[in-house]
């Protein structure tokens, strides 16, 4: 069999082995190439500086192995800016039943719990279970869903959970999700207390978003890895994400190439009528 | 690096080498791979539903038993409906967990239809009514109408509405496009953010093993595949 036979057969395992080396090399040799920052991540890190001493931030949590790369550095980014400023109280709530990994994973990386205090700054709700409904009691009376947060702790012994009662509280509320639940607190924090969101997503979900923002119903949006880099570069703590700004770069290339490739191939010799 | 550290990056590197396997071809590893992750999420999954029932029932019963509290002994109802759905099971009693599920359905519209109408009804009309103070305030109530003019099937109408729903056409292709543009980023995230982690030590150690596992199964494969030609 020649080399372009064999080429020909097992093109599939050709194209993933070049992509697998277009991802790696500015990976380890960072090409540096410039993050330009959106509007929608723009406005969620303005809104994150306008924030009071005493707001309160709610961070929902869906975020799971399929979509950590994606959302979790957006997520870690924010909590970073979040814990930056002074007096702003952060309650984390999971509505996905790999939230509570990703979240403790997200306040390890921060240090959050050696730069603020918990239960005073910052509290953790964990998992809670039955989409809507359960943001739905949340935006109603977190009190009457739940007694403990995610560790076992009695809410009502958090110093910090004794003023917040409903959605009315809520200053903010960010999501971070791959899945239609962002919706969820759009109808019911948003459409029954106003309270301002924004969404951190994955880039299936980012077009349906682009509807709640221009429409004004959501004030930002985190747009997968694009906008994590962005918020790195933002808050000043290039990370992950920015590191792969350059091998998503080079892969959005090679696809390109790709493309081209094919059609030429396609109008040049295998077109078959 | 603690040795449970290493051995955790270890373990979760070989097993995304063994799901990425499939690239290469359809193999046993690959399998035992899926049918881990699988399992492994359900029994997360399971263990997060049981401390949720403990969380926001059993606790509240509890609490409630002991003060004589009505609205917190009400979460047994619940606990019932929720068992009720695996009647589903029993041939006798399966019309009883339909019970449950109407009563999950009926719940669930419920709480949502009054913010959906709010949010995707009222609200996307006055975002797309908006003042045409800026470019793109214009190009959105002009792609709005195109668009809308697509959809109306009326010959009359779409005889006045001249070459507009074909502009609608190529905007909502221009969509799908940026859609599936969409998709295509956020599945090279996913690789990137997974080849991020195997290429931090001791994770790459893995790579020239998982490498020379496949070049020894192609060169083991392309002999069979001689010897079959030969015999033949």
């Amino acid at each position: 069999m020649s080399f372009k036979e064999t080429i020909s057969r097992n093109y599939k395992q050709v194209i993933y082995a070049f992509l697998f080396i277009v991802v790696a090399l500015p990976l380890i040799f960072p090409l540096g190439l410039p993050v330009p920052i959106d509007q929608t991540t723009r406005d969620v890190y303005d809104r994150i500086e306008a924030l009071e001493s005493g707001d309160v931030v709610v961070m929902g949590c869906n975020i799971g192995a399929a979509i950590y790369a994606e959302c979790y550095p957006q997520f870690v980014s924010i909590v970073e800016h979040l814990l930056r400023q002074e007096g702003v109280k952060i309650l984390f709530v999971d509505h996905g039943t790999e939230g509570p990994i990703f979240t403790q994973k997200a306040l390890k990386d921060t240090d959050a719990y050696l730069r603020k205090t918990y239960g005073v700054d910052f509290v953790h709700l964990g998992y809670i279970a039955g989409g809507e409904a359960a943001i739905s009691g949340i935006c109603r009376d977190i009190h009457a869903l739940l007694k403990v947060d995610y560790t076992g702790l009695t809410l009502m012994d958090l110093p910090m959970m004794v003023d917040i009662e409903n959605a009315g509280d809520f200053t903010l509320v960010l999501d971070f999700t791959a899945s239609a639940d962002s919706q969820f607190w759009l109808n019911q924090a948003y459409a029954t207390y106003g309270t301002e969101i924004a969404f951190g997503l994955t880039a299936v979900k980012v077009p349906d978003a682009y509807a709640y923002y221009t429409a004004g119903q959501i004030f930002g949006i985190i747009e997968s890895l694009k906008g994590a880099a962005q918020y790195e570069v933002l808050i000043g703590k290039p990370g992950m994400a920015v590191k792969g700004m350059d091998a998503q770069s080079m892969a959005h290339l090679y696809y390109i190439g790709l493309i081209l490739l094919c059609n030429v191939m396609y109008f040049t010799g295998g077109r078959k009528k | 690096m603690s040795f449970e550290a290493t051995l955790s990056v270890l373990i979760s590197t070989a097993l995304i080498l063994i799901i990425y396997s499939i690239l290469y071809r359809e193999n046993p590893a690959f399998r035992f791979g899926e049918h881990l992750l699988v399992g492994a999420t359900v029994g997360h999954a399971l263990v997060i539903g049981v401390f949720q029932i403990r969380d926001l029932a059993v606790i509240k019963i509890q609490s409630g038993l002991a003060t004589g509290n009505l609205s917190d002994i009400a979460y047994i109802i619940p606990i019932i409906l929720g068992a009720m759905i695996y009647l589903q099971y029993s041939k006798t009693y399966r019309y009883l967990s339909k019970v449950a599920i109407a009563l999950m359905i009926s719940v669930g519209i419920a709480l949502s239809i009054r913010g959906l109408l709010f949010v995707n009804v009222i609200g996307q009309i006055k975002g797309a009514l908006k003042p045409l103070t800026d470019i793109n305030s214009i190009v959105y109530l002009i792609g709005l109408v195109c668009v809308l003019l697509y959809f109306v099937y009326e010959k009359r109408a779409s005889d006045i509405a001249g070459p507009l729903p074909i502009f609608g056409r190529y905007l909502l292709m221009m969509t799908m496009g940026a859609y599936f543009a969409n998709a295509i980023m956020g599945r090279i995230s996913i690789v990137i953010g997974t080849i991020n982690f195997l290429l931090v030590a001791p994770a790459w150690y893995l790579i020239p093993v998982a490498l020379l596992i496949v070049a020894a199964d192609a060169i083991t494969r392309s002999k069979k595949n001689k010897q079959v030609i030969e015999a033949e």
